[in-house]
């Protein structure tokens, strides 16, 4: 199989070292600016939702609906993005406040946290695009990688995308457990450990369900249809804002995939670069890489994941510098250029491919 | 006094109120209401805090800090302390000290005293004792403690305290100063054996010899040209029948030992409460030199390698991802001891912390949540 390994040997250990240095500089300077950041995020959160949800209720007010719709959209989008991401991938875990703790924090989405921590934290940023071993490729509904067997099913997958948007929370619970192979196994078949969990995601959606759907709701009395709709445009809001930004974080067009052979003996400098190559970044202005909880910079994050997010923008500038010193790519865009290029990737690959998959063993030099 | 009696809930408003607690819960979900309340009410809900209010040194590393309590803080009994908790650097970072102020004693209605001495490489005290700690804010736990005097006051207490160890007992001696001025006399009689390195480091001696009806050993080094040695015939020359008299003692670990041995060769023990300091570690000691101990599945280990492997060799499972350092699945909280963290290089010694298993390991004995 041909060998996509930019470096030579030499050349891919100084540029691991490189880096690390960068990592642990950033590991170091963690401190009391980062615990006063993501406090001051929750408290603005916590803000808009009470703001939110009392607006929704006095949505009898001209105005109010919507303004109450889109602060509840935004403490939504602000807690899984900037505070329960980022929290429970334990970039603050060094405070040892137990409200920031990356093992006892629960996020307001229908997929448990310790699930999440499973197929993200573990799966996925371990063996980011390695094709079969990395469920976020494609999240087992999208083809993404040309060494996905084409079907006829796959054809109307634009379609699927859009869908997969907009119940994106519920595609990430059902994430860990290969839902589709769940629910065409015979129950007396089915892994414990997977009844297990569905017990757990049916638990945690009934918690999110009874809030947004019944007893605020039924708590605004006459105004209960519009703090309904309200509350089903937030959770929708969020989901679609969510899964632009995860799209845009790995499937644009320049974003490479990986043979699974690419993990024996997987080196530093192999892991990084894996990271590096796998990833895209999109620009825009700082309320946008709040927003997206910094997966704006999905490179820096997937090189860095236990580094407070929002140090990101500044570690960018080193990361790019080691890039263009060892002449690699380094992909970003804007975000509707990234989106773009991510929906023709998945409108390209709905059609069986013409050329060989070109999976990047990304093996060492010559070998 | 009727006042203070029990107030028998009705069992009703009991489960009226744990219901609304639930159904609260159910809208604040996924964060429990108090946590909400305390965003935006943190001095009604949320830890108890305090103010440092002033700072009063009493020699090189060693100060009074005087702290004003908010509203929920309750009242401590003498010999009583309290976990101090302050964020350095955006860590929290917890330490027990005992109060050195009477019950009701402080400068204001809601002050409190610690008196504390610093341990030169600590993370924590050093920062305390420095003048620009004045005016932070710091949460403290209840008071808590059995080192305290009995209600029914004995006919005679012995106290004997090394060190900064005398803080429990100065608040004990300083309630009972009030409490001997208010009834014009002492109806106990009272002996302080205080060990301190030298007169100038001896707390609180001029505030100890205004106390008329208490009788005061000093014995200092300095003095003595040699350390202070403590054994049953030194200390029956101070109290030549100690076995019969209620003693409470506190200060380093050969001192207590000391008096520990003293009171059993007379068959005493009962007699006897002791208060000790948690020794705080002081890093020096290598790599892979203790024993981790697995406190939940009560299994222990000298092997020298990462917590993870050490656990795994052990035949436990714990949870584990990536065993690089990257996903966090691995954490687990680290009960006591101290651990270097592989990534980082940092040690840490702080107890009830988490720490990654896949990447970290033990110097000296270490004790895991698992």
């Amino acid at each position: 199989m041909k060998n996509d390994c930019p470096l030579t040997p030499a050349q891919l250990e100084s540029f691991g070292d490189e880096m690390y240095a960068i990592h642990q500089r950033a590991r170091a300077a963690r401190g009391a600016e980062d615990v006063a950041y993501i406090r001051g995020v929750i408290r603005t959160q916590l803000r808009c939702e009470v703001g939110g949800r009392a607006l929704l209720f006095a949505s009898f007010v001209p105005g109010a609906w919507i303004a109450g719709t889109a602060l509840l959209s935004l403490s939504k989008i602000l807690e899984n993005m900037e505070i329960g991401h980022n929290v429970m991938h334990g970039q603050y875990d060094f405070s040892g406040d137990p409200a920031l703790s990356s093992r006892s924090y629960e996020w307001d989405s229908t997929c448990p946290s310790d699930q999440w921590r499973h197929s993200h934290n573990y799966l996925h940023h371990t063996f980011t695009n390695v094709s079969g071993v990395d469920h976020d490729l494609g999240y087992r509904v999208l083809r993404v990688d040309e060494a996905q067997p084409w079907r006829w099913h796959r054809v109307p997958q634009l379609a699927y995308a859009a869908g997969l948007a907009a119940v994106f929370q519920w595609g990430v619970a059902g994430h860990d457990v290969d839902m589709p192979k769940y629910v065409a196994t015979p129950s007396a078949e089915r892994d414990p450990l997977d009844v297990q969990r569905v017990r757990e995601i049916k638990s945690k959606a009934w918690r999110q369900v009874r809030r947004d759907y019944l007893l605020f709701p039924l708590l605004a009395g006459p105004n209960a249809l519009a703090v309904l709709a309200g509350n089903v445009v937030a959770n929708l809001a969020r989901n679609v804002w969510a899964a632009a930004v995860i799209y845009c974080g790995h499937f644009p067009e320049q974003a490479k995939t990986f043979a699974p052979e690419t993990l024996e003996g997987e080196g530093r400098g192999h892991f990084y670069l894996r990271q590096l190559l796998g990833s895209a970044n999109f620009d825009g202005p700082r309320w946008l890489h709040v927003l997206s909880g910094h997966l704006s910079h999905q490179i820096e994050h997937h090189l860095f994941p236990d580094v407070p997010a929002w140090r990101y923008p500044a570690l960018s500038s080193e990361v790019c510098a080691v890039c263009e010193k060892y002449g690699l790519p380094y992909n970003t865009g804007s975000l509707s250029g990234q989106l773009l290029s991510a929906l023709k990737r998945i409108a390209r690959l709905s059609l069986p491919s013409r050329q060989e998959p070109a999976l990047a063993p990304l093996g060492l030099h010559g070998s | 006094m009727d006042s203070l009696q029990p107030v028998i809930a009705d069992p009703f408003v009991v489960s009226l109120r744990s219901a609304l607690g639930r159904a609260l819960g159910w809208l604040t979900y996924p964060r429990k209401p108090e946590e909400l309340f305390a965003a935006f009410a943190p001095r009604q809900f949320g830890p108890v805090r305090a103010e440092v209010v002033a700072l009063e040194p009493h020699f090189d590393g060693c100060a009074t800090l005087v702290l004003e309590t908010d509203r929920r803080f309750e009242e401590h009994r003498a010999g009583q302390f309290v976990a101090l908790t302050l964020e350095v650097d955006g860590v929290r970072r917890t330490r027990c000290f005992s109060i050195s102020s009477a019950p009701r004693g402080g400068r204001g209605p809601r002050h409190i005293e610690l008196t504390i001495k610093s341990t030169a490489r600590g993370a924590v005290t050093p920062r305390l004792v420095h003048p620009s700690i004045v005016g932070a804010t710091v949460e403290l736990s209840q008071p808590t403690g059995s080192f305290v005097l009995e209600d029914a006051l004995p006919p005679r207490l012995l106290f004997v305290t090394g060190g900064s160890g005398i803080t429990p007992v100065v608040s004990m001696l300083r309630s009972l100063d009030r409490k001997a001025i208010r009834e014009g006399g002492p109806r106990a009689k009272v002996t302080l054996l205080h060990f301190a390195r030298s007169e100038r480091e001896a707390l609180f001696l001029a505030e100890l010899r205004e106390m008329p009806w208490l009788e005061l050993h000093l014995v200092t080094e300095e003095a003595l040209g040699r350390a202070p040695s403590l054994d049953e015939a030194s200390l029956a020359e101070v109290v030549s029948d100690f076995e019969n008299t209620r003693t409470y003692a506190c200060g380093p670990a050969p001192l207590l030992k000391a008096i520990e041995a003293a009171f059993a060769a007379r068959g005493a023990s009962h007699a006897l409460t002791i208060e000790r300091f948690q020794s705080s570690f002081e890093p020096g000691a290598g790599e892979g030199t203790g024993t981790v101990r697995f406190a939940r599945s009560n299994k222990s280990s000298n092997d020298p390698r990462t917590l993870l492997v050490v656990a795994e060799a052990q035949g436990l499972q714990p949870k584990s991802g990536c065993r690089i350092g990257i996903c966090g699945t691995c954490h687990c909280k680290k009960l006591s001891g101290a651990t270097r963290d592989l990534r980082t290089g940092e040690v840490s010694t702080e107890a009830n912390v988490d720490v990654a298993l896949c990447s970290t390991v033990a110097i000296g004995d270490v004790s895991i949540d698992l």
